[in-house]
């Protein structure tokens, strides 16, 4: 063993390439990490009203890439839905 | 600084440190790739721990508790970790990342985690004399104080930058696995005591 309070290894960790479970992690701990309905609601609704201009941005160039496309004006997503709504 | 040394609480392994002086691993930075794409707009809305400012940078910034790190987690799936102390906890944080990105409704996995950089400190304890270090191992050293206060040495083999510093404090960097961090510690070591600013 070597000091040093953060030393723990005397190796390195091997390194596994394989793609591995997480199921042994503390999904309890996580949980606190994630937000309820409501409150994923009224987060969505505050990012969405700070980063408006940046959400009209993007329709603007999803319209572009359209008309580029040749694609009629009536494809636009969901996007474009909830702009034009809130007027 | 922490005790180092023979003054720590566990005797160090002079065969593996013959200096005496182990360097306390600072920060790791890994990475590892979920494998899936990502909606960073769904996960930052969902994450009470998640910032994500698109103007300003491609990526979702997460942060755990326990082990305290800060995650990049970018659109591609690519995640970047950082803060962990050691090996394990880096690891052990990226899972927990990944957990969450999972709890979110993304098909996360957990592939290719690499170590990419570890990021150590150690303190001589005695006054170095950077002036003749630089010059002395002029091929190896970049010393402008009017810049910055440190000597950054270069060191080729293994490849790991050292910050030395007239006080004794020691950064290295750039490690990928941490005996490489060691062993650039036990290369400088004796160049360090070779300089070492006798005190009058």
């Amino acid at each position: 063993m070597l000091s040093g309070a953060n030393v723990e290894y005397d190796l390195p960790i091997p390194i596994k390439d394989e793609s591995e479970t997480l199921s042994d992690i503390d999904d309890a701990e996580l949980d606190v990490y994630i937000h309820n309905e409501e409150e994923k609601n009224m987060k969505k609704t505050l990012w969405e009203r700070a980063y408006r201009e940046y959400l009209e941005e993007l329709l603007a160039a999803e319209k572009a890439a359209a008309a580029a496309a040749g694609i009629g004006t009536d494809r636009y997503g969901p996007l474009a839905k909830r702009l034009t709504k809130q007027g | 600084m922490a005790d180092q040394g023979l003054e720590g609480s566990q005797p160090v392994d002079l065969q593996k440190h013959p200096s005496g002086i182990v360097p306390t691993l600072q920060n790791i930075v890994s990475t590892v790739n979920l494998d899936c794409k990502l909606d960073l707009k769904t996960i930052a809305l969902q994450a009470r721990n998640a910032e994500y400012n698109p103007k300003r940078f491609a990526a979702v910034i997460m942060r755990i508790r326990d082990p305290k790190t800060t995650a990049l987690i970018f659109a591609s799936g690519k995640m970047v970790c950082t803060g962990a102390k050691s090996e394990q906890q880096s690891k052990l944080a990226a899972r927990k990342y990944a957990r969450i990105i999972q709890k979110l409704g993304f098909p996360a996995k957990f592939k290719d985690f690499k170590i990419q950089n570890i990021v150590g400190s150690c303190d001589v304890k005695f006054p170095i004399r950077l002036e003749g270090l630089a010059y002395s191992h002029g091929a190896f050293s970049s010393y402008e104080p009017e810049l910055f206060p440190g000597l950054i040495y270069r060191m080729k083999q293994p490849k790991i930058v050292l910050l030395i510093f007239v006080s004794g404090k020691i950064v290295l960097t750039g490690a990928k696995v941490r005996d490489e961090t060691y062993t650039a510690f036990e290369n400088i070591y004796p160049v360090l005591t070779e300089f070492r600013k006798n005190q009058q």
